[in-house]
């Protein structure tokens, strides 16, 4: 069967406009973390906040206000300061509305990690309410380590990993590398989109 | 006439003597001035002001230098660090002033900063670049150039200082690590290992055999590569890895005599004659204070000393000791009544304690943690050390004060005194702690109907356990033990000490810096090790081990220990 001529025409058109689409309508060549989107299945452990406090950690996960978790510790060099540092300048961006975002750092060296280590690591990073330091036990940590898919048997082999869970489906954005603050804004405000 | 002019010239010799040395006192003066506020810049990130230090990394993110200082990527030696992905460049004088050749490795693309989305790529050593001046390193400070017009990692910051600021800190960054640190010359680094009259030799010479069996394997190596270096090829190759910067290794034996209090003028005598690199090892049975000062006072890095009584301090940095020893069976006591998931409201706390040196370090581990909770000071009973602690005396003490726990730091009439406690007609407190470490075997003689209220700090592995670990660590056959021949505690100590200082002469390659020695140690990986969990240290952490267990005895006359607690309480 031949195909009438302006058919063929608004086929062609069709396919350039889609072949000079870009794929992703951002700064693609900027970016120089990766980002993938996730299913994370949250153990069922109790961990401890720098209060000295119980919390279970799907409860504090599962919640209606966006989620960020971070893993750091506490004496941690080079990659912890820049995370935490994009965690306490986020809280300001977002003017400190403990509503709008909880923060949750995981301790990967919880034998060092204790609530009163966690507390002045808080307190050094002037961290507003909202941002939480979990330790607990190192079978539970590993735990959460690898229901998130980053487990390192050894802090040394640390790398720089964010997870925004968004509230509207529970996947989470997985963002590895570190980022600026409008990068960290922006994925924050992509994944809290409704 | 003659004597008039001479006297007068003198005069003005002598003026202008103390002038010029008062101009070269308030220079040397200055000088230490602007040295002391650059290391409070680089280490603390505050400017001379005492305003903090502000850094923007990643193009627009603030980051305060009371949080991220110089220190926490460049490390307290300058020589920089390795954590994960991430590779920080040395930022000492002696580094940044020289021109930096391409590595060996780095291919076209490659950067110092991976991304793969799982695990931590290796990180890859940065290119070439000409050797910095006083004026491209300020402008590399606040504009992240580099003198081949190569941008700096974006997660270095930049810094926005004062033409005076920046001098300073420059001046701090060209002191940095520039001379060798004390105990190296051009063929050999000297260690030492302090022992102490106090001890039986049975105690210390498994200790002292390693450690010597350990120079003497390290410098059969060196041996070797001194023999392959005279092939130019081999040279060529070594000189590329970093391997031509061997040393021989020497270790002496420092035996300190006598009472505590003169050790410090023997050791200020060692090190007189021989000052050396680092203290490796040790033994005392009595106390580590005065080797732990004079360690600091000399900046002179101490590993892994064997004692029971390490200094408790959160801001010393010379010694890094394998625990805390007996004060952390305190600490754990105080975490375990407080956390206790059986046991929430533990009121009110009794603490019996020996005036010893192990009791003061039991019940000093338990007042400091249990304050630190913020639980109200525990009555404390203090025993005399030739007194002894009867079973009615303690009775009587339950009954008197009603304590819903009660914390016991004494030794081997103990266990009588507890027993006695299972009479039909008393009635004991909830929980009773004791410690396994000042007890040694006795914890274990506790009758049967007690033994559900005695809880026991345990710091190592339960021995099942440690035999597992035992045979993986040392192999099924340790070298120099005949078949049977158990293994002592000294030398599961000394093997991490080994092990230690293989990886981090390796890595210290030509740099012979005392602090660069303890920020390796700090980056290294965590030691799976047969008598404690993980031994681990960290930036700025000076005990290895920070564990210990809590356990009761099973039932019957060979009981179980059975584990109440995790390895760390928090």
């Amino acid at each position: 069967m031949r195909i009438p001529f302006p058919r063929i025409s608004l086929f062609f058109v069709i396919l350039l406009f889609v072949c000079i689409l870009p794929v992703r309508p951002t700064h693609a060549a900027d970016i120089k973390y990766k980002r993938s989107i996730e299913k994370y299945n949250i153990p069922d452990v109790v961990l401890i906040n720098q209060d000295g406090k119980k919390v279970r950690l799907q409860s504090l996960l599962n919640s209606d206000i966006p989620v960020i978790v971070d893993f750091i510790y506490g004496t941690c060099t080079t990659i912890c300061p820049v995370l935490s540092a994009g965690y306490v300048n986020l809280q300001r961006k977002l003017d400190a509305d403990n509503q709008k975002v909880r923060l949750i750092s995981i301790t990967i060296d919880p034998e060092n990690d204790s609530p009163k280590v966690m507390k002045e690591y808080l307190k050094r990073y002037r961290a507003k309410p909202g941002w939480d330091f979990l330790t607990g036990s190192r079978a539970d940590i590993d735990t959460v380590m690898r229901a998130f898919n980053a487990y390192i048997p050894d802090k040394m082999s640390h790398y720089p990993l964010n997870m925004i869970r968004m509230p509207k489906n529970g996947n989470w954005v997985r963002l590895f590398g570190l980022m600026s603050t409008k990068e960290f804004l922006n994925e924050y405000q992509m994944a809290t989109a409704k | 006439m003659n004597r008039v002019l001479s006297f007068i010239i003198c005069i003005a010799i002598i003026c202008v003597s103390l002038l010029r040395s008062d101009v070269y006192g308030q220079q040397e003066a200055d000088s230490m001035e602007t040295l002391k506020h650059g290391e409070r810049l680089y280490r603390d990130g505050l400017l001379p002001s005492g305003k903090p230090l502000i850094g923007i990394i990643k193009g627009d993110l603030p980051a305060p230098g009371n949080s991220f200082t110089c220190i926490s990527c460049h490390m307290r030696s300058g020589l920089g660090s390795v954590e994960g992905s991430v590779l920080t460049t040395p930022t000492n004088g002696r580094s940044l002033y020289a021109p930096r050749s391409n590595p060996p490795t780095l291919r076209p693309g490659m950067s110092t900063m991976g991304a793969s989305g799982k695990g931590a790529p290796s990180p890859q050593p940065p290119p070439a670049r000409p050797a910095y001046t006083d004026e491209s390193l300020a402008a590399a400070l606040r504009g992240g150039v580099d003198p081949s017009g190569r941008a700096w990692d974006p997660v270095m910051p930049r810094y926005k200082l004062q033409d005076d600021e920046m001098a300073i800190l420059i001046s701090y960054l060209k002191s940095l690590s520039s001379e060798f640190s004390p105990g190296v010359d051009a063929t050999t680094l000297r260690f030492a290992t302090v022992i102490t009259d106090d001890l039986n030799p049975d105690r210390y010479q498994d200790h002292l055999n390693l450690l010597d069996d350990f120079i003497r394997r390290t410098n059969e190596r060196t041996n070797h590569i001194e023999n392959e270096i005279r092939n130019p090829r081999v040279k060529r190759q070594l000189m590329v890895s970093g391997r031509v910067a061997y040393r021989k290794l020497s270790l002496s034996r420092w035996l300190l005599k006598g009472a505590p209090e003169t050790w410090r003028s023997q050791l200020e005598e060692y090190y007189r004659k021989e000052p050396v690199f680092a203290i490796i090892g040790g033994i005392s049975g009595t106390a580590w204070k005065p080797v732990h000062d004079f360690c600091e006072s000399n900046r002179l890095p101490c590993l892994y000393p064997q004692t029971d009584f390490p200094v408790i301090s959160e801001t010393d940095w010379y010694t890094l000791y394998p625990s805390k020893g007996y004060y952390q069976e305190g600490e754990t006591a105080a975490r375990f009544l407080n956390r206790g998931d059986d046991f929430p409201d533990c009121g009110k706390v009794l603490m019996i304690t020996r005036e010893s040196q192990v009791g003061k370090m039991l019940s000093n581990g338990f007042r400091d943690t249990w304050r630190a909770i913020g639980r109200t000071e525990p009555l404390t009973v203090r025993i005399a050390e030739k007194e002894t602690l009867s079973p009615e005396h303690l009775a009587l003490l339950i009954k008197k004060e009603k304590p819903d726990a009660v914390v016991i730091w004494d030794n081997a009439a103990l266990p009588e005194a507890i027993n006695a406690l299972s009479a039909p007609d008393f009635e004991p407190p909830r929980k009773i702690i004791v410690s396994s470490g000042y007890l040694s075997q006795e914890f274990m003689k506790q009758n049967d109907n007690i033994r559900d209220i005695i809880y026991i700090t345990y710091p190592e592995r339960l021995p099942a356990d440690e035999k597992l670990h035992e045979a993986y660590f040392f192999g099924t056959q340790p070298k120099g033990l005949k078949n049977g021949d158990s293994i002592s505690k000294s030398t599961k100590l000394t093997y991490p000490l080994i092990k230690v200082m293989e990886q981090s002469l390796r890595e210290m390659k030509e740099n012979f810096y005392r602090d660069y020695l303890l920020d390796i140690i700090s980056m290294g990986k965590d030691l799976d090790v047969p008598l404690y969990e993980r031994m681990s240290f960290g930036p700025g952490q000076r005990y290895a081990s920070k564990g210990c267990y809590i356990v009761q005895l099973g039932k019957g006359s060979h009981p179980e220990l059975i584990k109440r607690s995790d390895w760390v309480i928090h």
